[in-house]
């Protein structure tokens, strides 16, 4: 029998013969076959995500802490010949930031929208708990007349 | 940086001659500074689960495509006959006047309040509305709206009404003076995509560029216009009008105009069937498709460590013999020049590898289904189904910035110069509006790009359907196309996973 739509030419897929069992129509197939597949695929992806999350994201999380960072702002910060450190951290975890500077301005931690005044010579410290995860910039804004900007570390704050 | 210091460091007048064309190449917008604009990414990479348990739910979804698209009769059709037409449920009815005439009156006064902005407001970024209004409302917001309610940009774009005004005073733009030539199709546009994209990645942002790119645009608007005729131009070389109009494809929406003056028509459609039904136009808008996904993917990757990483440990290590003995600063300063022409090369570069994997794919599809039309012509017809995957990259790299930047919108209308302003009376604008939680913004992005994979199978086997006289051939084009998704939203997943670099001080954006 032919399909409703079904084209004829030579390279068609094969279409099953129902034409001895009337009670079973190939459209009915399909659509139990697309449920299947669709039923199928969603059981699939929630065990994949089950499977996955519980293998590998357990025991990956660690007692909050406090985290003691130090930043000596010199001139290789500014002029950015060596890369900014990363300082890692969970969320939950006391962060200080230990800022001495050659410089003056603005201290400022990107994201968490952190602002402290600092002057040379003088440590300034930044002190908070990590309630945000995500990756923040500390950043130094200048306020000498070549509005200096560089970043002098990255805090990444995991989620726990 | 000092480019007379690196031109005078190379040693013979070749190399000076080599440096000059790069110098060219590279200095043709401001280096980016080290100081950001308005946006500083807070997003952490995605996790090793999520990123596996992503990939692997793309194979599961491609497979479950094929299966269900196998198990289904389906007619093989023959091509749609008109864009924006097909697919079409129900004739919604005209679109008022009045209606019209407030929308594009207010897109124009949008775009002059942005300008002027730049021009006369603050420097800072952060509190002159212009940077907000343009990379975030309306190349953001506006964009991800458009996918939902269609293409109004086509309704209200304001170079279009401003050129309207033109005509009503005396200037004529109807007629082409110079006839448009068919093998530029929408090269303008990209072109023109091209550097907004560049002036996004590699120049400082500020109010004030911005205002001179916009400026700098509407009179290339006006001129090409002149030339070519208003309705050549806003079709093949107006950039946005181009960009919304392949994202307005996916809506439920379509506008069509009708021949009286300023008339408009909305039809509802069923979702994604735009980009289906639309028959293939131009070469060139095969290029703007694969742009639209290889900037957003480059925007990604040029910052990321991987990609930073071959430049500072193996190509450095290839090239620095050649710049033979120079002193420290010298050094340095070749040593940034030549990572500005890396950063900025790699932005065609991955142009041009998408463009050939592509044409690959569509070259191998043809072979294996024994097609009689030319690889081009195929590459035409399916490159509207990569749109969504481009999409939804789109939405998972910038939404996070969005839903920041949009927060303090109100503060920014209420006092959009940066003069202390508060039209709106508001209270202060509070400095922490509270950041997505990570496991949601990971979630989000990975399920969004999972869509769009979906979305993109689906439109492709759909228009393969339309495409081909057999239902074999439609089949079997679909095992490389397939293929092709999977790589793209490969590329896509594995972006998302990959750590930023500390060295965007040197890397300059």
């Amino acid at each position: 029998m032919r399909i409703v739509g079904q084209c004829d030419d030579a390279g068609a897929l094969a279409v099953p013969d129902f034409s001895g069992k009337p009670e079973i129509r190939p459209v009915k197939v399909a659509r139990f076959a697309k449920l299947a597949i669709a039923a199928s695929t969603v059981v699939m992806l929630v065990g994949l995500y089950v499977g996955m999350k519980y293998s590998y994201a357990i025991g990956t999380f660690t007692a909050e802490q406090s985290r003691v960072f130090h930043i000596d702002v010199s001139e290789a910060c500014l002029h950015g010949t060596e890369p900014a450190p990363v300082f890692e951290a969970h969320q939950g975890d006391h962060v200080v930031l230990a800022v001495t500077s050659l410089y003056s301005g603005g201290l400022y931690l990107h994201g968490l929208e952190t602002v402290v005044d600092i002057a040379p010579g003088m440590e300034t410290t930044i002190t908070f708990t990590a309630e945000h995860a995500g990756r923040f910039f500390l950043h130094l804004h200048g306020n000498d007349e070549d509005h200096t900007h560089a970043e002098l570390a990255v805090l990444e704050v995991a989620p726990r | 940086m000092q480019y007379r210091t690196v031109l005078e460091s190379f040693a013979t007048p070749a190399m000076k001659y080599r440096a000059v064309f790069f110098l060219v190449l590279t200095c043709l917008l401001p280096d980016a500074a080290q100081a950001h604009s308005f946006e500083v990414p807070y997003i952490l990479p995605i996790p090793l689960w999520i990123y596996m348990y992503a990939c692997m739910a793309m194979l599961v979804i491609s497979f479950a495509a094929i299966g269900y698209y196998s198990a289904t009769p389906v007619t093989v059709t023959s091509p749609a006959p008109s864009s924006g037409g097909t697919g079409v449920q129900d004739y919604s009815g005209a679109i008022g006047r009045s209606v019209i005439l407030v929308l594009r009156i207010g897109a124009v006064g949008l775009l002059f309040l942005t300008i002027a902005a730049g021009f006369i407001g603050t420097k800072d970024p952060m509190t002159n509305i212009n940077m907000t209004l343009f990379w975030v409302v309306f190349l953001l917001g506006f964009a991800y709206l458009t996918a939902i309610v269609g293409d109004v940009f086509a309704i209200i774009n304001p170079w279009d009404t401003m050129l309207d005004i033109c005509e009503t005073c005396g200037l004529d733009f109807s007629k082409a003076r110079v006839i448009y030539p068919r093998a530029l199709g929408y090269l303008p546009a990209l072109c023109c995509y091209i550097a907004l994209i560049w002036i996004e990645l590699f120049t400082e942002q500020s109010p004030f560029v911005l205002s001179v790119a916009l400026v700098a645009y509407s009179v290339i608007v006006f001129i090409g216009a002149w030339l070519f005729g208003r309705e050549t131009w806003l079709r093949y070389g107006e950039f946005f009008g181009v960009f919304f109009r392949l994202i307005g494809a996916m809506a439920p929406v379509a506008y069509i105009r009708t021949p009286g003056p300023g008339e408009w028509h909305s039809r509802s459609r069923l979702p994604f069937s735009g980009i289906v039904d639309d028959p293939k136009e131009h070469l060139s808008l095969v290029l703007f498709v694969l742009f639209m996904l290889s900037s957003t993917i480059y925007d990604g990757l040029h910052d990321t460590q991987v990609w930073l990483d071959i430049y500072w440990k193996h190509l450095l290590q290839l090239i620095e013999p050649m710049w033979g003995s120079v002193g420290p600063k010298d050094r340095s300063a070749l040593i940034i020049f030549w990572h500005t022409v890396y950063q900025r090369s790699g932005l065609i570069l991955l142009l041009a590898l998408y463009v050939g994997v592509y044409l690959s794919v569509i070259a191998v599809a043809k072979w294996i289904a024994k097609i009689d039309a030319s690889v081009g012509s195929l590459a035409q017809r399916f490159s509207y189904s990569l749109i969504p995957i481009a999409f939804v990259y789109n939405i998972t790299h910038y939404f996070t910035f969005l839903v920041a930047q949009i927060r303090v919108l109100p503060w920014l209308v209420s006092d959009p110069f940066g003069f202390g302003w508060n039209l709106l009376h508001l209270s202060r604008a509070p400095q922490d509006f509270g950041l997505l939680d990570m496991g949601f913004i990971w979630h989000m992005q990975v399920a969004l790009i999972l869509i769009g994979h979906l979305v993109s199978v689906c439109v492709a086997h759909m228009i393969s359907l339309r495409v081909f006289h057999t239902r074999r051939q439609a089949i079997l084009t679909q095992v490389p196309m397939l293929v092709l998704m999977m790589m793209y939203t490969s590329v896509g997943l594995w972006i998302l996973s990959l750590h930023l670099s500390q060295r965007l001080n040197e890397a300059g954006g």
